[in-house]
């Protein structure tokens, strides 16, 4: 340990001195205050002891100077009187000094004090380190922060959310928000949509949206359809996130015209649909686990197809809206977000006025999780994309001229369904991504009718009621037991025309035939629902719908636009 | 407030009983729980009781049990909660990992 003795008399010097060296200090001399200024910015002693009456310079100024030089760092000054003077010891601790001595000196005062004053350098030393190192995180995080915020934004605001036709409302809870909301439009005009809650919020929620928004996006502009990219978000996601980990996401799917939309909803809070009146058309439940959770053997990629007339408007919100609190520590709940449809009936004002609602709700409240909403208007004419892109949708891969047929006998009927493996087929040869699901929609339509009504004949009248709906699937699995002697064939080809592809499907069976109208539902709401997906709603995505006079054989052409 | 473990160390079945806000602040405690019962259990019962609220790290907790607890193969009872904690467990789909009684 260095000692600075600033001492104008000898004498007193090389009492010091000797007293301090017999204690195995190391000892600095200054003769009057300039040298001790000089001496402490040269060697940096750990403690000073200064007289206070020196030439040049004394004490106190020196004491002030060095003190200034020293800022955050603590350097011990202990003052040396020759007798207690009042007035200059005060004088010198306002100064700056930390302690004093008089003269005459005692050996054991002097070792004591230096100890003391040592003990408490150390101290101030440790704490400035920490609070250097701590300073030095800080920073370090901050710009680590700024650049993760670069990322985030980069990555995951590239689409389309300020599109005219959507409204939305997304507020985290901290820098990064665990919500994200996608929007970005299909090769050939349609729409995907999407919003995702992954768990908890923060930096370490958003995490998981920089790959799922990637995914999104690249998987989107090349044509797949949100089944596909469903099904390689949740992979991502699974192999990415720790266990307790997961996002809960809703897809949505509108194609251009505005005439089908595709929902799949996993874990998030029931997706509204309201009519061109403002009613509640349709509410979507989550009817899947939520991505990152299951295996790619278990994940569930089917979704739930509506027709609409596009005057409807969709709302999407995470449950951070559902579960914000009040003052009260009351849950705003599902029913008032519900409510807020029947009050809330001008359809412009709509969703300000919520997005009022829950935010005066909140008021003196707590927010605990990010908060989503968001409004998509299905009005086609509000979507500007395709004379917006019109060459990106124009500058798509051109489709082939191919045709396959196959049939199936009885027994292979008792044993497989066709219609996935056919599909993949159909996918792998050319068809166009993005289409998947609604040739999918086809062909077990069509299939399962055959089947169903052709060969077994099967009333689905049967399937109105859930008693029915038992009753025909145990029929279904009687009769099929004892199905001999019959065939399914199935002819799809594609040719090119005005650089679209044109699909026709034909399915013909050795059944007598059915009347597709006493199977079809009157209107497609009533289809939907009970026995999926119908007739009605092929129609609606086809070019045309044949059934031949017996009913025996049925011919779509599908476009992939 | 809180989780707890209620059965005895070293038996096969765990129970563990959880009560007020099933959120992030009981992760350390569940996690304790789980590797104290990890050796020995084969069956796991959460009793949710006394649950007043969940939220999705409650749901990330169940599911790194069923982790734990063997994934596809856990046997893994939630018991007794209220409609609105049913209802969350719906919607996440938590029928088909758990049986929730």
């Amino acid at each position: 340990m260095n000692i600075l003795i600033a001492e104008d008399s000898e004498l007193s010097r090389n009492v010091l001195t000797s007293l301090l060296v017999k204690y195995g200090f190391d000892i600095l001399i200054a003769c009057n205050g300039l040298e001790a200024v000089e001496q402490y910015e040269k060697h940096n002693p750990d403690l000073i002891l200064m007289d206070l009456m020196m030439p040049v310079m004394d004490g106190y100024e020196a004491i002030v100077e060095i003190k200034k030089i020293a800022g955050d760092k603590f350097i011990p000054i202990i003052v040396l009187t020759s007798i207690i003077e009042a007035d200059s010891l005060v004088k010198s601790i306002e100064c700056g000094a930390d302690d004093y001595l008089s003269k005459p000196y005692n050996a054991e005062a002097i070792q004591a004090k230096i100890l003391a004053l040592s003990r408490i350098k150390a101290l101030h030393d440790a704490l400035d380190e920490k609070t250097r190192l701590l300073q030095e995180h800080n920073a370090r995080a901050e710009s680590e922060l700024v650049l993760a915020e670069h990322i985030y934004d980069g990555v995951v605001t590239q689409g389309d959310i300020t599109r005219p036709f959507l409204k939305s409302y997304l507020r985290p809870v901290t820098n990064f928000n665990g919500d994200i909301f996608l929007v970005s439009h299909t090769p050939s005009g349609g729409l995907h949509i999407f919003l995702g809650d992954f768990t908890g919020h923060g930096l370490s929620a958003a995490i998981g949206a920089i790959p799922a928004s990637e995914v999104f996006y690249r998987m989107t502009k090349k044509g797949f359809s949100i089944g596909d990219i469903a099904v390689e978000m949740n992979n991502r996601l699974k192999r990415l996130l720790p266990v307790h980990m997961f996002c809960a996401a809703c897809f949505i799917e509108v194609d251009l015209n505005r005439s089908a939309m595709h929902v799949w909803n996993g874990s998030m809070p029931d997706v509204v649909l309201l009519d061109g009146d403002g009613e509640i058309k349709h509410v979507i439940a989550s009817s899947h686990s939520a991505l990152g959770i299951e295996s790619d053997e278990k994940f569930d990629r089917n979704h739930e197809v509506f027709s609409i007339d596009g005057d409807e408007k969709l709302y999407m919100c995470s449950d951070g809206l559902i579960d914000i609190r009040n003052n009260e520590g009351k849950k705003y709940g599902k029913d008032r977000f519900y409510s807020a449809f029947k009050t809330f009936t001008d359809s412009e004002s709509r969703f300000p006025a919520m997005v009022e609602d829950f935010t005066n709700y909140a008021v003196d409240g707590e927010i605990c999780d990010d908060i989503s909403l968001v409004e998509v208007d299905l009005n086609r004419e509000l979507d500007t994309w395709l004379v917006d892109n019109k060459s990106i949708a124009e500058n798509k891969e051109l489709p082939t001229s191919w045709q396959v047929s196959l049939s199936f006998d009885a027994d292979t009927l008792k044993l497989t369904n066709p219609v996935p493996l056919l599909l993949n087929l159909v996918m792998g040869i050319q068809a166009a991504e993005g289409h998947r699901e609604r040739i999918y929609t086809i062909l077990s339509e069509f299939f399962s009718n055959s089947l169903e009504h052709g060969l077994l004949k099967l009333d689905s009248a049967l399937k109105k009621s859930p008693a029915g709906f038992q009753e025909y699937y145990e029929t279904r699995e009687k009769r099929l037991a004892e199905l001999s002697d019959e065939t399914i064939t199935m002819f799809i080809s594609q040719r090119p025309e005005n650089k679209k592809g044109l699909i026709t499907i034909e399915v013909k069976d050795t059944g007598d035939g059915f009347s597709i109208d006493s199977h079809a539902a009157k209107s497609l709401d009533d289809n939907i629902g009970m026995s999926g997906r119908g007739i009605p709603l092929i129609r609606k995505m086809c070019e045309s719908l044949e059934y031949s006079d017996k009913g025996n054989e049925v011919k779509a052409v599908y476009v992939c636009d | 407030m809180g989780v707890e473990l209620k059965s005895g160390s070293g038996s096969s079945e765990a129970i563990i009983v959880i009560s007020g806000r099933f959120d992030f602040s009981m992760n350390s405690d569940f996690r304790k729980i789980l590797a104290d019962s990890a050796e020995t259990a084969v069956k796991y019962t959460i009793d949710m009781g006394a649950v007043e609220d969940i939220d999705s790290s409650a749901l990330g907790m169940l599911l790194l049990l069923r982790d734990k607890a063997g994934g596809d193969a856990a046997n893994i009872d939630i018991v007794k909660c209220n409609p609105d904690i049913v209802e969350m467990l719906r919607m996440a789909n938590f029928q088909s990992m758990f049986n929730i009684k």
